[in-house]
């Protein structure tokens, strides 16, 4: 499934793909904390948040395990932030995030990295731009001393923004425009939420980033970048009020130069659906179909609403019990892979998706239709107790393996948090899994089925 | 090093402690379990979270596949999870999914790979499964025909792949006759010969527990996994296997081969012969190579390429030693207008180094970042299982981890002088366009 997620610097494979999985790991419901006294299985990890008085957050995770410590910051701004025609600049402004500053000018910066052998990186979506730091534990007042200075200090040049628009126009190349799926993909989301920023692509249309300019780059810088806007995570071999103690030397003195904008999302008009595009290109061996439906985002609607999304997407596919992998690929074999993945994490408007590769002599018509039957029974007829109880103990068997990933698991807390998900309900959501009633998931599916606000992508090669 | 006798088990296990940077110190320990049918395995016991992870590596892959049925560890492996002991692949399927227990299995060209994780409420369910699953499979033609249909959905895709189509390229160049340069091409046109009878002739034939590796991260003692062991390959057979392919040089005087591609970008692949071993020169090598174009920012051709030209997103360089091979392969892509002068830059690089080798204060900076970063991939029980079963395909002892740093100090600037000079030759350079440059 594709996600529209963009990195600053494809190295570290390993790391961005576990990144990767995370964040597409959403469907499968693994993700989320069991928490304090209203546990199903006895364990918990331990969170400390605090805000400092410049409203920077802070959310602090301890894990002993090894001498390494992850520190990141985000900020509450994605390409659904910028300015009409603009598109692509919040990415690339992230890029040149890593170009130095007058204290820790980019030979310092970098060189502090490689000496320490530091895995950094960095990534945009939507609504968010994220960037961190892994190390030696000893390395945290260093991260935290680089990433408080380069929020507000950065010197860009003509040179440097020159140079980066240079490798911003390569990835979109290599990302994009050399995947076949991608290249679709983009045309779907146009289609979908047409000039709402949602159907503009992360990386940007090349066009603009051809034409952004400097200048661009650093009023986009003042006006977002504040402690306001900015959430920090840290987590491993670290000690809680240590990190206050850093927090607040280093990101206390930080000053808001504006007000933040409001981060309401433009409502959209959800007319004139359901659509359809048929695209070709030679890249392509099996054919290809995408169905997208827009939902509620997890921040429009009551937890278990969006919990139960998570479980209808469950319930049609990414296990061998799912519907459509019963139906298409083990039963009457007209599809080799059929998958479905709820996206929650966005403001107001969520995507659901089902992603379907043909057998090469099947008729994708039929699939259609056999898709439309299946989403019509689970609207009607819903699912049964026995499904939804294996469905939600394997979500909630998933938190446990949660315990060794805290990473992954801090990250899911500070997407959360940015996206305005109150505490009680982040900390909450093994309760609200367990009580997603049948009729829940059929209301989901009935949403579906009955409101059809969807693009359909069939995407074939050329004969 | 301790002595933890069971006796009345039999049950042997050593232990090597593992020393993470310091300070702060952190070690863990990496205890050598030998079961009584006398399978060992590596384990690092750690009861902080309920979950067991194992990965396990079969001394048999595709170099064992029959002639003219290219594939068959491949689909073999793959038919594994498919239904095993008296579960049909549906239920057996179900009974993993519903108790959270990964289990995968997969073919590559000098082993078969497997990997379990589980919950420790689970632990028993899942040994059982895994122990189905290796010496029970159903082999069902019904669950062949859809296995098989979705291999060949997949490489059908991987073949219009660009990356796929250049890498494929590279290793058919670097490789002829090999295992190693088999075109997946070859496997494609393969697969629609192979039939159950195939898999189960594997099975029993090549299938064995001769030089097994099995390394198991998490909350389980070395007595509980030593009588695991015996449960879960205790009845595979142990044949030794012919040799059908043996050590083997990258291939030189290879002109560059550049192919017809739609898209923007051209596709660039680049490799030679590596320094095999575990001694200075073959550390030298993997200097070099990170030099070049390792993980770290200064990397040679990161600088070129990306930092100050602009002319690709990223290029990497990778250091790769298989059980027969040692070479370096890189790769990176760049618009089709510029990929003639980024070519360019990269082979008067490479020659550059050949030459002159790097300075003191990169090999002082490389050996810095290897040190610095080395720590990253030990934080949690999947990634130091992983490490674990790396070090075993390698040979390497179970104090590995701690070696390693001291091996990397050793090296000296000659060293990776020699080490370039050795490898970078024009001649042995195999590069690969994929997307004709404009």
């Amino acid at each position: 499934l594709i996600r529209n997620l963009t990195f600053d610097n494809p190295h570290f494979p390993a790391q961005v793909a576990e990144m990767k999985r995370f964040f597409l790991g959403l469907s499968a419901l693994v993700g989320l904390l069991i928490f304090g006294a209203r546990l199903t299985y006895a364990f918990t990890i331990p969170v400390t948040e605090f805000t400092l008085d410049n409203g920077i957050q802070v959310i602090v995770i301890e894990d002993h395990r090894a001498p390494v410590v992850m520190h990141a910051i985000g900020y509450r701004v994605g390409g659904a932030d910028e300015e009409p025609g603009k598109t692509g600049l919040a990415h690339f402004f992230e890029h040149l995030m890593f170009k130095g500053t007058v204290r820790y000018p980019k030979a310092a910066f970098s060189t502090m990295m490689d000496d320490n052998g530091v895995e950094k990186n960095a990534f945009t979506t939507h609504d968010l731009t994220v960037y961190y730091e892994r190390g030696n534990a000893k390395l945290l007042e260093q991260f935290v001393d680089l990433d408080s200075d380069r929020m507000q200090n950065l010197v860009l040049t003509d040179e440097i923004f020159e140079t980066e628009r240079k490798v911003v126009q390569e990835e979109r190349r290599q990302q994009t425009e050399s995947n076949p799926m991608a290249v679709a993909s983009e045309q779907v989301d146009a289609l979908l939420f047409k000039l709402h920023p949602y159907g503009k692509p992360v990386v940007g249309w090349t066009k603009d980033v051809a034409a952004v300019t400097l200048k661009d780059a650093n009023d986009f810088y003042r006006q977002h970048y504040m402690p306001q806007n900015a959430i920090v995570l840290v987590v491993g071999d670290v000690a809680t009020n240590d990190v206050r103690k850093l927090a607040e030397r280093y990101y206390g003195p930080l000053k808001n130069n504006a007000a933040p904008k409001p981060r309401k999302r433009p409502d959209l008009s959800l007319q004139a659906f359901p659509q359809r595009l048929e695209l070709q290109d030679g890249r392509i061996s099996d054919p290809v179909i995408l169905r997208k439906f827009i939902v509620p985002a997890r921040d429009a609607v009551s937890e278990r609403e969006s919990a139960a999304f998570d479980i209808l997407a469950a319930h049609l596919g990414g296990s061998s019990q799912s519907r459509l992998e019963k139906e298409l690929v083990t039963g009457s074999r007209q599809a080799t892979y059929a998958g479905a993945y709820y996206n929650s994490d966005a403001l107001t408007y969520g995507t659901f998706q089902i992603y379907i590769v043909a057998a090469p002599a099947s008729d994708t018509g039929k699939i259609e239709k056999d898709v439309d039957a299946i989403l019509k029974s689970v609207a009607e007829q819903g699912m049964t107790a026995a499904e939804l109880d294996s469905i939600k103990e394997r979500t909630l068997s998933g938190y446990i393996y949660q315990l060794d990933e805290p990473v992954s698991f801090a990250v899911m807390i500070g997407f959360a948090t940015a996206l305005g998900i109150s505490h009680e309900n982040i900390y909450g959501r093994d309760k609200t899994i367990a009580d997603v009633t049948l009729q829940d998931v059929q209301s989901a599916a009935r949403m579906l089925y009955a409101t059809r606000h969807d693009v359909t992508l069939v995407l074939r090669g050329k004969p | 090093m301790k002595h933890l006798l069971g006796s009345w088990t039999a049950v042997w296990c050593i232990a090597f402690l593992v020393l993470l940077s310091s300070p702060p110190a952190r070690a863990f320990e990496v205890q050598v379990v030998t079961s009584p049918k006398g399978i060992k395995a590596w384990l690092v016991e750690s009861h902080l979270t309920p979950i067991i992870s194992m990965n396990f590596l079969f001394a048999c892959g595709a170099a064992n596949d029959p002639a003219g049925r290219e594939g068959t560890a491949a689909l073999m492996a793959a038919m594994l999870t498919e239904g095993a002991g008296e579960l049909r692949s549906d239920a057996f399927k179900a009974k993993a999914e519903n108790l959270s227990i990964g289990l995968n299995f997969s073919a590559r060209s000098d082993f078969i790979t497997g990997s379990m994780t589980t919950l420790t409420k689970n632990r028993d369910a899942a040994f059982d499964l895994t122990r189905m699953a290796i010496t029970q499979p159903q082999f069902t033609a019904e669950d062949f025909m859809r296995i098989r249909a979705q291999s060949l959905s997949s490489m059908r895709q991987e073949a219009l792949d660009q990356t796929s189509v250049a890498s494929d390229t590279w290793y058919a160049k670097a490789f002829p006759g090999h295992i190693y340069g088999r075109k997946a091409k070859d496997t494609l046109f393969a697969l629609e010969n192979i039939t159950v009878d195939d898999l189960r002739a594997f099975h029993q034939e090549v299938f064995s527990r001769k030089d097994l590796r099995v390394a198991v991260v998490g909350d389980i003692d070395a007595q509980t996994l030593g009588k695991q062991l015996d449960f879960l390959f205790g009845n595979l057979g142990e044949h030794s296997l012919n040799e059908s392919y043996g050590p083997v040089r990258v291939a030189s005087n290879v002109p560059v081969e550049t192919i017809d591609f739609e898209g923007p970008q051209s596709a660039i692949f680049f490799g030679y012969q590596g320094l095999a071993g575990d001694g200075r020169q073959a550390w030298a090598g993997y200097l070099a190579a990170q030099i070049l174009g390792g993980g770290a920012e200064f990397a040679r051709l990161n600088q070129l390429l990306r930092e100050t030209s602009g002319l690709t997103y990223g290029i990497s360089l990778d250091n790769r030693r298989l059980k027969n091979a040692a070479f370096q392969i890189g790769s990176f892509t760049t618009d089709k207008t510029t990929a003639n002068r980024a070519l360019q830059i990269l082979r008067d690089e490479l020659e550059r180094f050949a030459r002159e080798g790097p300075t003191a204060e990169e090999l002082r900076k490389v050996k810095s970042f290897a040190a610095g970063s080395y720590v990253l991939r030990f934080t949690n029980n999947a990634s130091i299982a992983y490490e674990l079963i790396s070090a075993m395909e390698k040979g390497h002892p179970p104090d590995f981890a701690n070696r390693r740093d001291e091996k990397i100090q050793a090296v000296t600037l000659d060293d990776v002088k020699q080490a370039a000079e050795t490898m970078l030759k024009p001649e042995n350079q195999i590069i690969i366009v994929v997307g004709r440059p404009l």
